[in-house]
């Protein structure tokens, strides 16, 4: 009984485990599969019920990724990689080789019929009739619906505007690497495909070319070269060099046409370098604007003599000694500023060192290695140093936006970006040279600079070619750099042309003043009313400062009889009636002290160069300016 | 003896089965669509492209002043030529106090 018990017990101990387990796993899986529902309802009905909104189309059309644009600041189109399509023919499966021939050229009429034909009833396989077809062409041989017949998709790099902007944007091979210009200095990010925006504006560089090419032909110029920098950002808004090259025809572009005078030519500029000089020595506080110096006697060196081309033979005040491009006043203005104080100026305006453009094509600045007295007195009016246009006309941006070097960029700077700008001049000595570079185009020898109603500044320049021998009498470089509005500049332009020859409405001059100062004149007029700037139709004294009409006033009204007393008279001497007696006193003494200096460098022996015999650039610069 | 689940269930494998034959095909001659569309496109993109270099091409400012001066008797504008509406305005006789009731004069 008990045991019957026992065995009853156990056997339902073992069923209730049974049921225990069987109880436990259905309840798992009860909940797993209820999981499961939950989560597929869940995904199916709420998560993403339905059709999806967007259809997913996957990758869309492959684009060929070619070499990237290059276009100008307004968007306009400089450089694109059209496809082009090469035709060739398979003369196995023409059917008839006459009609083929003779269809083909009735599509493509610069073929010659009998070369087509003989082509065509060739054996070989694969011939190429024509390189290169323009895509209305190849729709008309494909229209043509001629057997046999094929296309080669392949890439040309194409510049719509041509010559226009030959030296900026350069040139590719034909297997579309850059080899000059821009194409070349961004041929990596070109072919990564990212679109390039130049600084350069298509409408202004039009302008220029078509005044630089009607001054190169008026004066028989062999070459020219013009910049139009952004005075505050150092944008290069426009860069022409002549002569130039079709980019679409790189056979064009060889020797003398591929050479980017605007940023590779290094040349001796001449006058324009005395606004430097003035600047140095307004900003060191060597000399001020009611300042000046005797310009009356030649400064002679040796056998040399430093003459003014402008001779006005008498004391000059500063704004006189620019107007006028006295050499002699420059060079004793450098010589008072001192060789130390000039190198370090240059050197800050950017003349001394290889600017930083976004060119392969960048010329290196030639500057003396021994930087003597004498080449101080040469470097103040432009000779015995040698830079680009490109670093003058960026050197001249410092002077007059408020005293910044800005490094000139070929990239355009969004907004009123400035990158990397460094002071070089206090603010009131940029001011001056704005107001000195007013007055050479408005009393100066810029005259010809001037636009009516808006106010241009500038300053002239010609210099005489260095040959390997000396200076050529007859060639020279006449350049006119030139700023707008003076009042508060926006654009710095230069334009300098290579052995221009004087004609007769010139009077058989070829100076600065006469080839490139109407040049520059006729741009910013161009220019002006394409920005859209209104001009100013008030008389401009209302608007110049005080001192500069007094400035203004004493070279025109200053008769001989005023001059300070010749340097061998005592320098404190009162002058005779005179206004601005204190300030001559002062003058006179700066300049016996001036003049003592000028005469220890003359009495100083000569140098080695001069007593060789030969005459060297340096003696035949002295001898000719 | 056939029960009604499984003519239903026959029925409803035999209509999804025609429904997946349909769109099958459907999506077929979509996805040929697609592939015409995005040959179009590129095409299209191809010929703005080349386009868009004519454009520039023709528009090449030596040539528009050409033009313009051939065909149309226009010059390029002058200094004075261009004003200012402060300029422009002495010069009109003076705005009617009535034509816009309540408001300064344009200026």
């Amino acid at each position: 009984m008990t045991a019957a018990r026992k065995i009853e017990g156990t056997r339902k101990q073992a069923m209730e485990i049974g049921r225990n387990r069987l109880l436990v796993t259905g309840v798992v899986l009860t909940l797993a599969f209820a999981v499961i529902g939950v989560r597929l309802v869940d995904l199916t009905v709420f998560r993403s019920g339905g059709e999806p909104r967007l259809a997913n189309t996957g990758p869309g059309p492959v684009t060929p990724a070619g070499r990237a644009d290059i276009v100008d600041r307004n968007g306009v189109l400089l450089a694109t990689s059209l496809p082009t399509a090469s035709l060739y023919a398979d003369p196995g499966a023409i059917l008839n080789a006459l009609e083929a021939a003779e269809k083909l050229i009735t599509v493509l009429p610069e073929l010659d019929h009998g070369d087509v034909l003989a082509k065509l009833r060739s054996k070989s396989r694969f011939i190429w009739i024509k390189r290169n077809l323009t895509p209305k062409q190849q729709y008309r041989v494909n229209r043509l619906g001629l057997p046999g017949f094929g296309f080669q998709r392949g890439e040309r790099r194409v510049y719509p505007h041509g010559r226009l902007t030959a030296h900026a944007l350069g040139l590719t091979d034909i297997d579309g690497r850059g080899i000059a210009g821009l194409e070349r200095f961004f041929d990596q990010t070109l072919r990564a495909g990212n679109r390039t925006q130049v600084a350069l504006d298509i409408r202004i560089q039009a302008i220029l070319r078509r005044e630089l090419m009607a001054a190169v032909r008026e004066f028989r110029a062999i070459g020219a070269a013009g910049l139009v920098l952004d005075a505050n950002s150092g944008e290069v808004i426009s860069m022409v060099s002549l002569p130039d090259f079709d980019p679409n025809n790189p056979a064009s572009a060889g020797g003398e046409t591929a050479f980017n005078r605007a940023t590779k030519g290094v040349y001796e500029m001449g006058s324009t370098f005395k606004l430097f000089t003035a600047a140095m020595a307004l900003d060191s506080g060597t000399v001020d604007l009611s300042g000046g110096y005797d310009a009356s006697e030649p400064i002679r060196i040796s056998r040399f003599t430093i003459r003014d081309f402008h001779g006005k033979n008498r004391w000059l005040s500063v704004p006189e000694i620019i107007a006028y491009s006295s050499n002699i006043a420059a060079a004793k203005m450098a010589i008072d500023v001192g060789t130390r104080t000039q190198r370090a100026y240059l050197d800050r305006f950017g003349l001394l060192r290889q600017p930083s453009l976004e060119l392969p094509e960048i010329g290196t600045p030639l500057a003396p290695n021994r930087w003597g007295e004498i080449n101080t007195m040469t470097i103040a009016y432009g000779y015995g140093i040698a830079v680009s246009p490109l670093q003058l006309v960026s050197g001249v941006a410092a002077l007059v936006n408020g005293g910044f070097y800005v490094p000139p960029t070929l990239l355009k700077r969004e907004g009123d970006e400035v990158v990397g700008a460094k002071r070089v001049l206090s603010a009131e000595t940029s001011a001056q040279m704005r107001r000195l570079m007013r007055m050479v185009v408005s009393t100066g020898t810029g005259k010809k600079a001037a636009v009516r109603g808006y106010a241009v500044g500038g300053k002239t320049g010609t210099a005489d070619k260095l040959s390997a021998r000396g200076y050529y009498k007859d060639a020279t470089i006449s350049s006119f750099v030139g700023a707008f509005p003076m009042d508060a500049p926006r654009y710095i332009i230069l334009v300098l042309v290579d052995e221009p020859k004087g004609n007769e409405r010139t009077f058989n001059y070829a100076t600065g003043g006469w080839v490139a100062a109407p040049a520059v004149g006729r741009v910013v007029e161009r220019m002006a009313t394409l920005i859209g700037m209104a001009p100013d139709r008030k008389p401009e004294a209302a608007h110049e400062d005080k001192p500069m009409v007094k400035a203004k006033a004493i070279p025109l009204a200053v008769p001989v009889s005023r001059q300070p007393p010749p340097p061998s008279a005592s320098p404190t001497a009162p002058s005779s009636a005179s206004s601005g007696e204190g300030m001559r006193k002062v003058l006179a003494a700066d300049e016996s002290r001036l003049l003592k200096r000028v005469r220890a460098v003359l009495q100083s022996p000569p140098r080695k160069k001069a007593e060789a015999g030969g005459a060297g650039p340096l003696e035949q610069a002295i001898a000719t300016n | 003896m056939i029960r009604p689940a499984t003519i239903l269930i026959v029925l409803l494998a035999a209509s999804l089965s025609l429904t997946l034959f349909v769109v099958k095909y459907q999506v077929q001659d979509f996805e040929g669509e697609l592939v015409e569309y995005n040959r179009a496109l590129s095409d299209n993109r191809q010929a703005i492209h080349v386009l868009k270099a004519e454009w520039s091409y023709l528009n090449q400012p030596a040539r528009l002043r050409n033009l313009a001066e051939r065909y149309l008797g226009l010059a390029a504008i002058e200094a004075r030529q261009v004003g200012t509406a402060d300029e422009f305005f002495p010069v009109l006789p003076a705005p009617l106090p009535t034509y816009l009731p309540g408001q300064e004069p344009i200026r």
